[in-house]
């Protein structure tokens, strides 16, 4: 069976390509474009077994999001794609859990390698 | 005695014909112009390299500074929303008026606050200075509190700016709303080296019912309520028709106090804000280009169209007959005490255009209104009514004042379209038809209630509590 | 109707003109409202097509980047002949590339450039540079940049154009595309920069150019005020100390801006000989300059000549530089005397 991976990407841009070039590595990719519908996601969803989120999204923010997925599935790894490449919020966002962290631009080979390499640690 | 009613009659619908008619030539051309300059502006600043220098250091610190006064509710929130703002440097200074509530200790112990005796100058005048707070706190690190004695908010403003570290302030309401380069905007017009540049402001939108999340505006919704609604096509009327093509002449006289940016140095030159008139945003800007010419330097007013800073607006009549009431003595006052550049061809387009302007069409309108319902009451006791004038009349007066909103909500379409949902097109029209029904008497009651209060010498603030809504500046009176 | 037609006869003409001009005004409601939701159509019209447009480039694009199958030569082809024909397209086209472009780093970054050429959206956006409109030429130079495509020689024209904006593109392009000397496209300029622009070019400098820092010397002998301003404050920021000596004979320059900048950098190098220099020449100094050499005596100097210089200082009408020397004092008291 197709492993599933959420994305949260306000950038449809972005969450687009991510979606093409997992989709084309074999993976299962549901999009969510804010916060609150990853949640949403989240709750219906047992089957995903990989997040990749941004953390500036609207609603509800990728570090609540984080917390919130740590509090209710904390066998579910987490991948922050982020433009932030500040010390302090990749220190803070290890520190809360998550199992890699890819600034923007990002590579999308480098990102794949990232992705099949989190999923198969767990 | 026979009573010349058909000739008094002839003689007020020819006025207010000619009166119509010009006013609606005058807002048109000048909403075309408008409507150019915005388009200009846009076809300048698409480029969105703007995001790119926020790293940079080289950009002029800002001090922020905003007045509180009995905001206990909400600001903390206010605070935090502000804190996020993105701008490289800047250093936000909340101003404690005196409240009567929790405001401070709200701060004090939100924002982890101590005491600070850093040395600063009465340059300005203001009311006593009871402390200065600074944070323990790293991320707060911009964060400075004065509390001071209630003095208003012109002299909170005052006591802000003495406190202020940087050359350029940025005056703003504290329950603003902004967009995230708000500040990067307005900066950008002081940063040429042609001219001066003394202040710079922009484009007021209405925050009542949009999605507000962590201190940004994650969703523009059509206000629900009728008297907001209304508010939202003044605001359209003023903005859209007219307030570029002001800036563009250089006749803007108003920059509103919810959101303004300023060259220290010249507002203290002028003498800072004017404490005793409740107009001191007008008054200030005013007085800061009197000040320019009287140097004989050269200077100019920036203006920023894109939308910057959303705020609430009074959401039930009592508050919105406050704050009508109070922009009229401001108004009122600020031409009488720069009445001397009325018609003053000195003062350029200041003088010929600008104020005799805000003289005829912002203060005298609701009075000659007002004074053709006096008439029309007096014929009606008089039994000297003949109906079909005053069926003619009134609809020719009611066409023009539909014509001129949906005119309004033309150019809003054409340019900006911030409403996206289809169905708000009809509401927002809907409303140019009732607004002149049932909203616009009601202003033009407040309107009338403050000249009364100015001539009987109430040079009170209306019980001081800036409402927490009383706060966008007069644009709307701009119309 | 009848009754309305007979009163209107027998009514004075100022009624009749009432009634006219009421009518008129409500034909142009009508008139306005119709635009206006014909307007709003068109351009949920317009949106809804350009959304679906642009699912096609991302299609195209990703299927580009990531689909091993992808028959380059055939589907490029068939792309240009069939959904890049109008200008709208293209232009579609080309922010979305340049989307991509700054979301995308290593090989798929190198292939968003390549695929803007293989479209032929350069020849496009060349024509827009030469032939279109002052506004488009912005645009176009900003698309030159982002993309990386690498023709000084065109751009150069449009370093002293008319428009404003032109112009700083222009400067903003040879910051961008440059490998190293980023700031050769000064000997072309002869219109002065703004200080926005001046930001800019010093932002690009530390942040996206990547190549050896320039020597800022080189520009102190430009013809330029604003160049010279800025060449003394990039000497500084990038610690450039070797040349001080060069600097020094600015705080005699003509310019005020210049000597204002000059002891300003003099002052944050902490070069000693500053305020021998400058205090001789403090009262009959512009008040922009005074400014800062009262901050520098607060910081090189002591306490005793800035008193000299307060008490000597009785200009009435320079309020500003009155309170800079108390602001000085106070602040260099207090940290004589922390317990003050």
């Amino acid at each position: 069976m197709k492993k599933r991976i959420l994305i949260i990407e306000d950038n449809p841009m972005v969450a687009k390509s991510l979606q093409f070039k997992l989709t084309s590595d074999g993976y299962d990719v549901l999009i969510a474009e804010d916060g609150k519908k990853a949640l949403q996601i989240l709750e219906e969803e047992d089957s995903i077994q990989l997040v990749i989120t941004d953390l500036m999204l609207p609603f509800v923010t990728g570090t609540e999001l984080i917390e919130h997925i740590k509090n209710n599935t904390p066998n579910l790894p987490i991948i922050v794609l982020s433009t932030s490449n500040q010390e302090e919020i990749i220190t803070d966002a290890f520190m809360m859990g998550v199992n890699d962290f890819i600034t923007k631009p990002f590579s999308p080979n480098e990102l794949s390698l990232r992705v099949k390499r989190t999923i198969e640690s767990y | 005695m026979e009573f010349p009613t058909q000739q008094i009659i002839e003689i007020i619908s020819w006025s207010f014909l000619v009166y119509g008619i010009l006013a609606y030539a005058g807002y048109s051309f000048s909403a075309f112009f408008s409507f150019f300059e915005i388009r200009e502006y846009k076809r300048i600043n698409n480029q969105r390299d703007e995001m790119a220098l926020l790293q940079s250091t080289s950009l002029p610190p800002i001090s922020i500074l905003a007045p509180a006064y009995n905001e206990e509710a909400n600001i903390v929130e206010n605070v935090r929303s502000l804190l996020t703002v993105n701008y490289p440097s800047c250093e936000i200074v909340i101003i404690n008026d005196g409240s009567k509530d929790g405001t401070l200790t709200k701060l004090i112990d939100s924002f982890h606050l101590i005491k600070d005796d850093s040395l600063y100058f009465d340059i300005l005048p203001s009311q006593q200075v009871r402390q200065i707070y600074r944070s323990t706190f790293k991320s707060f690190k911009n964060l400075t509190v004065v509390d001071k004695m209630n003095g208003g908010k012109a002299d909170a403003l005052n006591a802000g700016i003495n406190v202020s570290k940087h050359d350029i302030i940025c005056c703003i309401d504290v329950d603003c709303v902004l967009e995230s380069d708000a500040l990067l905007k307005l900066i950008k017009p002081f940063l040429n080296n042609e001219k001066k540049v003394i202040a710079s402001g922009g484009i007021i939108r209405i925050a009542n019912s949009c999605v507000i999340e962590d201190g940004k505006i994650t969703e523009v919704r059509l206000p629900e309520k009728f008297i907001v609604r209304a508010q939202t096509i003044e605001y359209f009327r003023a903005f859209l028709m007219g307030r570029m093509a002001w800036s563009r002449v250089d006749g803007l006289l108003l920059i509103s106090g919810a959101f303004g940016m300023f060259d220290k140095e010249t507002v203290i030159e002028a003498g800072g804000y004017n404490s005793k008139t409740v107009g001191e945003d007008m008054e200030l800007l005013v007085r800061m280009r009197r000040l320019m010419r009287a140097k004989k330097e050269e200077y100019s007013v920036g203006f920023i169209p894109d939308p910057l800073c959303w705020t609430e607006v009074p959401p039930n009549w009592t508050i919105l007959r406050r704050q009508r009431n109070r922009w009229t003595r401001g108004t009122m006052e600020t031409l009488w005490t720069h009445r001397s550049m009325l018609f003053n061809p000195k003062y350029g387009v200041l003088g010929i255009l600008s104020t005799p302007y805000w003289l005829f069409f912002e203060w005298l309108a609701p009075i000659v209104e007002f004074t053709g319902i006096l008439f029309f009451i007096a014929l009606l006791i008089m039994g000297q009514i003949n109906w079909f004038f005053v069926l003619g009349f009134s609809m020719v007066t009611y066409g023009f004042a539909v014509l001129y909103s949906v005119t309004a909500l033309f150019f809003e379409e054409y340019s900006f379209q911030q409403y996206k949902k289809t169905n708000y097109v009809y509401k927002l029209v809907l409303t140019a038809f009732l607004e002149p029904i049932f909203f616009h008497p009601f202003i033009l009651w407040a309107s009338l209630q403050g000249n009364i209060d100015l001539i009987r010498g109430k040079k009170s603030w209306g019980t001081m509590s800036r409402t927490g809504l009383g706060k966008v500046g007069k644009e709307v009176m701009a119309q | 109707m009848a009754t309305l037609n007979n009163i209107l006869e027998d009514s004075p003409w100022i009624l009749k003109v009432n009634v006219l001009f009421a009518i008129l005004f409500f034909l142009l409601v009508a008139i306005i409202v119709l635009a206006l939701v014909f307007l709003r159509k068109y351009k949920n019209g317009r949106e809804q097509r350009k959304r679906s447009y642009q699912d096609r480039i991302d299609a195209f694009l990703n299927n580009y980047l990531f689909d091993e199958q992808f028959d380059f030569r055939a589907e490029v082809k068939n792309f240009r002949n069939r959904h890049l024909v109008s200008s709208l397209q293209k232009k579609m086209a080309i922010r979305q590339i340049l989307e991509y472009n700054e979301n995308l780093k290593g090989e798929s970054s190198n292939s968003i450039k390549r695929i803007f050429h293989e479209l032929r959206l350069d020849e496009f956006v060349l024509d827009s540079l030469k032939n279109g409109k002052w506004y488009e030429k912005s645009r176009a130079i900003h698309v030159l940049s982002q993309l990386l495509v690498r023709r000084p020689g065109v751009v150069a024209r449009y370093l002293n154009d008319r428009h404003h904006s032109v112009r700083a593109q222009a400067i903003y392009y040879f910051i961008k595309t440059a490998e190293d000397n980023p700031l050769s496209f000064f000997a072309k300029l002869n219109k002065e920069l703004t200080l926005w622009e001046q930001i800019h070019i010093e932002d690009g400098i530390k942040h996206i150019y990547k190549g050896p820092i320039p020597d800022f010397s080189k520009w102190l002998d430009h013809e330029l005020t604003t160049v010279l301003v800025f060449s003394i404050r990039m000497i500084q920021q990038f610690n450039q100390f070797e040349h001080i000596p060069q600097l020094v004979p600015f705080l005699h320059h003509h310019d005020r801006t210049v000597r204002k900048e000059t002891v300003r950098s003099l002052r944050k190098f902490n070069y000693e000989g500053l305020l021998d220099k400058v205090i001789p020449q403090f009262f009959s100094e512009d008040q922009l300059v005074k400014k800062e050499i009262v901050k520098s005596v607060q910081i090189l100097g002591d306490l005793k000549m800035l008193q000299v210089l307060k008490s000597a200082f009785t200009q009435q009408e320079e309020w500003q530089i009155r309170l800079e020397l108390l602001r000085a004092e106070k602040s260099m008291l207090s940290n004589l005397n922390p317990n003050l």
